[in-house]
């Protein structure tokens, strides 16, 4: 019986002692190896798949078009109204982001990555993206969607494709505060339902449906970059802080392309 | 030119699941088309046969997986070694009806088994590391239930046309051969 599995037996010890290796190497060349052979073919699958999704979504929406056209008129007139209101709250929001130190979005220099996979398992939450090392992509730089909202970060580097760990990941950990009253907290990941804002001292004030933003604590992340809404609002279980569920602003199972904050 | 064929459904497997089941699936509900085909290859030619194989989808599966090198590879060799303990299913293949559920109860425990095995890696890799758990699995979950269904329907699907693909490819040039 042994004998006659002898090969397996050792297939499995090997298995144990890479596993041990990978564990003990922080950077995984096999791994780079791998991905970077395969990215094209990933990339290419998902703009293919894309594309399918997209037109059978077309096919399914035919109906509702009509509808939405006609709502999407009333919709265009009330936004070109607010459009001339927005216009000078621009030139107000401008002189606050000066006073309040806000790293203004358009200083960053990002680097646009095309989402080409995803956590196969389902265990975390996360992106691999098709700009790596040979891009200057680092591990822990901030990734964020066009419009300034936060996505999630870079965990880990390979040649030609990098793996970003979403904010809405168990291990992910931000230093956040609130947009309207400042109150600042610790927006952890949900297992990939969403993100809870802890930490949140009494004495500060949390309102539900207040901003969630990246507070700039510890240098990780620039200050002022979008993470949610926040909602439900709950006391920790000693009672010490205040905690709060925080929806994210993206939607982050359709992303597409994302930008790296290199500096 | 049946291993080319294998090594194709190798790479296929996991490049659509790493790559174009997300868009079509939730994160959580994504079928493990590695696996589908680990189990159908073990079912269908015995792990003696298939052992290799399973290991290649296991190495590109790494790639491309949260967990350390080599997790989903002794995932999923180990899984199909217990399958092939349960091969007796090849016995049973004259009768259609009780096969398919027999292969889908074998799918659904060989998910079941592989995320378990995986959890228990990734729980010894975050106390081997002194890391919290950044992970969890619900297995009685409405996610996870459909999880498990996708795969056996992956399982189902890739078994018959991999049992096609070899009738066509394998077997009919041997019976012409022995013909002429």
């Amino acid at each position: 019986m042994l004998r006659k599995n002898a090969k397996y037996i050792l297939v499995v010890f090997v298995l144990f002692v890479i596993i041990f290796i990978s564990l003990r190497a922080g950077d995984n060349p096999a791994k780079g190896f791998v991905l970077g052979v395969s990215s094209p073919f990933l990339k290419t699958f998902r703009i293919f798949s894309g594309g399918v999704s997209g037109f059978f979504d077309f096919l399914g929406s035919i109906g509702e078009l009509k509808g939405e056209n006609e709502k999407l008129v009333a919709q265009n007139q009330s936004l070109l109204a607010e459009n001339n209101r927005l216009k000078g709250i621009e030139k107000e929001n401008q002189f606050l982001r000066q006073q309040l130190d806000l790293a203004p979005r358009k200083n960053f220099e990002l680097e646009a990555g095309f989402v080409i996979g995803q956590d196969p398992q389902g265990f975390g939450n996360y992106l691999l993206i098709d700009k790596g090392e040979s891009a200057g992509i680092k591990t822990g730089m901030p990734v964020i969607v066009s419009n300034g909202i936060l996505v999630g970060r870079v965990s880990e580097v390979y040649g030609s494709t990098s793996r970003i760990t979403l904010v809405t990941d168990p291990g992910s950990a931000i230093n956040a505060e609130s947009q309207e009253t400042g109150a600042k907290g610790i927006a952890k990941g949900e297992y990939g339902l969403g993100l809870k804002m802890d930490m949140v001292s009494q004495a500060d004030i949390l309102n539900e449906g207040d901003m969630a933003i990246t507070s700039g604590l510890g240098g990780e992340f620039p200050r002022g970059l979008t993470i949610g809404k926040i909602g439900r609002l709950g006391q920790s279980a000693d009672n010490l802080f205040q905690e709060a569920s925080v929806v994210p602003a993206a939607d982050l199972s359709s992303l597409r392309i994302v930008f790296v904050i290199k500096k | 030119m049946k291993n080319f064929v294998l090594f194709i459904f190798c790479v296929l497997a996991v490049l659509l699941q790493l790559s174009v089941a997300g868009v079509f699936f939730s994160a959580r509900r994504i079928p493990d088309l590695a696996l589908a085909l680990a189990v159908a290859l073990v079912v269908a030619q015995g792990f003696k046969k298939s052992w290799k194989w399973i290991l290649l989808l296991g190495v590109l599966f790494d790639a491309g997986a949260g967990t350390s090198f080599g997790m989903a590879t002794l995932a999923l060799f180990l899984v199909g070694w217990i399958v092939s303990g349960v091969a007796k299913i090849a016995d049973i293949r004259s009768k259609k009806y009780f096969f398919v559920v027999s292969l889908a109860a074998v799918a659904a425990f060989s998910e079941t088994a592989k995320d378990l095995l995986l959890l228990a890696g990734l729980k010894m890799r975050a106390n081997y590391l002194q890391e919290p758990l950044a992970t969890a699995l619900n297995i009685f979950s409405l996610d996870y239930f459909l999880k498990i269904a996708y795969t056996i329907l992956a399982t189902c699907a890739v078994y018959y046309i991999f049992r096609r693909v070899s009738r066509k490819l394998f077997l009919e040039p041997v019976r012409l051969a022995k013909k002429y």
